[in-house]
This record gives C-alpha cells, structure tokens and sequence, in this order.
C-alpha cells in the first residue's frame, strides 16, 4: 500500500514538473514573438493610470505651487500648471477683486478669471489675454468702465498696474481684435455682450489696458 | 520508434495545451466585452448612469455664469433616465445592427420650460438667445454622453469583425481538439491511464498558465489607476478589467486543481493496477 503510495506520488510529481516545463515554453516562446507587443500594451495602459508621482504633485497645495513661479528679466521660469491660480485681478471703480487662473476652459471660468493659454503673463512684455463671464459677481459691471481707470494685477513674483485705454464691442469670432504680440504688454480683457443678457451672447466686450512704467 | 510515440505524444499535448488556452481566452472575451447583457450588467453595478448624471448636470453649469440665468436654474432637473436611455442606444448601436441617433429634442423642452417658469415671458430677441443657449446645452449633453463611445461606429464595425472571427476560430479549435484527442487516444489505446495523465497535464499546464499570467498582469499593471476621460467610464474600465482577471485567476485555479486530481487518480488507478498482477 504504502510502495503504491510512494509510485503514485512520484510519478504526479513527474506530471506536475513536466506540466510546469510545458507552461515555461510555452511562455517562453510566447514572449519572444509578443514581448515588444505586451510591453508596448501595458506601458500604454500604465500611461492612462494616475501614477504616484502624480498623486503626490496633486498633494502639493496650490500655494506652494505658485510660489515657484518666478520672473526673470521679461521671462517667467517654472510657468503655473494649467487650471490653477496664480495672480488676482483688482478694479476697484467696478469693486472686483478675483482670482486669475491659468486657462479658459468653462470649468477654469467657473471659479474666477481665465488666462487665454495662447497669451503673454503680466511682465512677460506681451499680449495678456483675460476673460470672465459677465455674471453679478464678475464682470457684469465692465459698462462703468472709463478709460485711465486702473488695474492691478498681483502675482507672486510681482504687482503690476494697468491703465485702461480703449474698450471696444466684437463678434465672437474676431479674434483679430485681440492681436497677441510681444513688442508691447498690452492687457486686454473681455466678457460676454450684452451685460444682462440672458442666454448664448455672440458679442465680447474687450477691455484694452497698458502697462504703467 | 518508441522516442518517437513520445515525441509525438508531448508535441500533442503542447498543442492541446495551447488549443485550450486560446479557447478558455476567446471564451472569457465572448462572454465580456463582446456580450452587450454583460457590458449593461456592469454599468449598473458601477453606478455608471448616475456618475454620468452628475457629469452632465457639472457641465450644464459651467455654461449657467454667463447665461445671465440664476446659478441654481437647473439643479433639479430629471434627466437620469435620460442618461441611462441615450447610454443605451450608443451600447446598442455598438452591438447591433441599429444605428439610432440620440434625441435631444425631450432635453430641449426640459430646459425651455425651466428656463420659461422662471423668466416668465420674454421677448422675441430674448426667446431667440435663449433657444441658441438651448441648443449649446443639448450639443455639449450629446457630446459628454458619447465621449465615451466616440467611436462607436468604428467600434461596431470592429465588433462585428471580431465576432464573425470568433466564430470561424471557435468552430476550428473545436474541430482540432477533437482531432488531436482522437490520435492521443489511439496513441495510448495500450495504455489508457496514459491519456488520462496527458489530459491532466494539458489541464496543469493551462491553470497555471493562467495564473501566471493574471499574477504578471497585477504586478505590472496598475488597474485601480487608470482614467480613461472621466470618473463614470474609468470606474467601468477598472470593473470590467478587475472581473477579466479574477476569471482568469479562477479558471487556472479550476483547470489546476482539475488536471492535478486527473493525474492523480490516473496514476493510482494505473499502480493499483499493476500491483495486483
């Protein structure tokens, strides 16, 4: 009985190992002709997953972020990542004081003010784009806006003040009206026309400021 | 000769081996993403249609602020199972032979009519703004409820592609497992246990196959991370991809204990056997 025991033991034992050799050729092989594929997959895969690095960068909180924006000479070094504040805006003669963040998505312009992406940052010496709904708590006010008013901008790598010098109406697809160039800073800052309407609106109303040396 | 019967019986039992890896994969795959009951099943189980809703109500009001419209304008409004309806008809367009295209016409009246008991009336050249606002609201609902099938006609076609495939490699993986069972049978028809124990080993070696791979794939692969253009179709992708690998996780820990006890009891039979002559 026991002998019996022992045979059939030994040879499970064999089938077990010969199984196990069969699977490692076959993994063998199978990787040879598919290794670049199944690495080219999962490195895909990895790409769509939120790695911990970037989980710890969003721990990060936003101040820290913005205080690693910094300007040197007309250039600004380590610039802020899209969709965060990095600066507030001031008109006082309009009592708006809001924070202004990098991009112009509607989510962005939910919380404050949006800064076009394709546009200069204040001191950068370019075109700053801004824009803001024109609801109660943003820009609803920019009729009660005259030329020379002022507007400040404060970033953490400095305040600069602004000084209105035109306001004009456009159609929402004359993007010519808000040229972007870098021999002047200009700020140009626009909200939906009509103030009050109520609705889709076609028309922007632009602000057009320049930098007080 | 007798190297060569070896020779042959292994060769064979690599093929079945690799025959029945292919068809426990295929059907894994038939009886998931490609099953429509199956992708439904786990949308519902992921709370798909109701993180959709909230997706959908977010982006509504991103495009309130500039509405002149008061912020809380739409906050009450019923449209899951609109959600849930228009998923469906993109899953089935994917499916089926139906190419449906999603009426807004149902949202448009919904929000026409919110927007009217709040306002009151309103004249021409309002009503005109509004109606273009409307339609910018039903664009951007359409837009987020397809986003995640974008594709969906290439994605039929694919489906209908790899389904007529499956057939035709299904029917031949069939046809050649019972072919090369057959020669293994004649081949052991002196020592039966034999064939047994060959089958035993084909079973072993496709459980642990599988579970090789499901361990490399959770080592190297980080499932519960992946986002996949929101937090809806992400949570479905995790569920779908985390329930792929625990039934391949349990058909190798089936087909292992399966073929061990074959190969056990074979043997068994075959000592017993042998003692008592």
């Amino acid at each position: 009985m026991n002998n019996l025991f022992n045979k059939t033991i030994k040879a499970t034992i064999i089938n077990v190992i010969v199984a196990l050799l069969i699977t490692l050729a076959i993994i063998i092989v199978g990787y040879l002709f598919f290794g670049a594929k199944i690495d080219e997959t999962i490195s895909i895969i990895n790409k769509l997953s939120i790695n911990s690095t970037n989980k710890e960068i969003e721990k990060l909180s936003k101040e820290e972020r913005r205080k690693e924006t910094t300007i040197t000479t007309k250039s600004i070094e380590n610039y802020p990542e899209y969709g965060t504040q990095y600066a507030t805006i001031e008109i006082s003669e309009i009592n708006v004081k809001l924070p202004v963040y990098y991009g112009d998505t509607l989510e962005v312009l939910k919380n404050g003010v949006g800064h076009s992406s394709g546009s200069y940052f204040p001191g950068e010496g370019g075109s700053i784009v801004y824009m803001g709904h024109n609801s109660k708590n943003t820009f609803r006010n920019f009729s009660q806006l005259k030329n020379n008013n002022k507007i400040i901008i404060k970033t953490n790598y400095g305040e600069y003040h602004y000084k209105i010098y035109d306001m004009k109406l456009i159609n929402e697809t004359e993007i010519d009206k808000l040229p972007i160039q870098r021999e002047k800073e200009i700020l140009m800052i626009y909200t939906c026309y009509p103030f009050n309407n109520i609705g889709y609106a076609s028309q922007r109303y632009v602000v057009y400021a320049e930098l007080e040396e | 000769m007798k190297k060569l019967k070896i020779f042959i019986e292994y060769l064979i039992v690599i093929i079945l081996t690799l025959i029945t890896l292919l068809y426990v994969s295929i059907n894994l795959i038939t009886t998931t993403v490609l099953n429509k009951d199956y992708i439904f099943k786990k949308l519902e189980e992921t709370n798909y249609y109701t993180e959709l809703t909230t997706l959908v109500a977010s982006n509504f009001k991103n495009y309130i602020n500039q509405s002149g419209l008061e912020e809380n304008i739409f906050e009450d409004i019923e449209i899951k199972n609109k959600v849930e309806n228009d998923t469906k008809i993109i899953i089935n367009n994917i499916y089926e032979e139906k190419q449906e295209e999603i009426n807004t016409e149902d949202l448009k009246e919904i929000l026409n009519k919110k927007i009217e008991n709040t306002l009151g009336a309103v004249t021409q050249e309002y009503k005109q703004s509004i109606d273009e606002y409307v339609k910018l609201i039903c664009n951007e609902y359409k837009h987020i409820i397809s986003s995640n099938f974008e594709i969906e006609n290439s994605l039929h076609n694919m489906y209908k592609k790899v389904i007529k495939y499956i057939e035709i490699i299904k029917m031949i993986l069939v046809v050649s497992f019972v072919i090369f069972i057959i020669i293994l049978i004649l081949l052991c028809k002196e020592k039966i246990y034999k064939f047994f124990v060959f089958i035993g080993i084909v079973a072993m070696s496709t459980g642990t196959f599988f579970i090789i791979t499901n361990t490399f794939i959770n080592l190297n692969v980080k499932i519960e991370n992946i986002l996949i253009l929101n937090n809806a179709f992400s949570q479905f992708v995790i569920t779908v991809l985390k329930d792929i690998l625990i039934n391949i996780m349990n058909y190798g820990i089936i087909l292992l204990i399966l073929g061990f006890l074959i190969t056990i009891i074979s043997n068994l039979i075959n000592y017993s056997k042998k003692d008592k002559v």
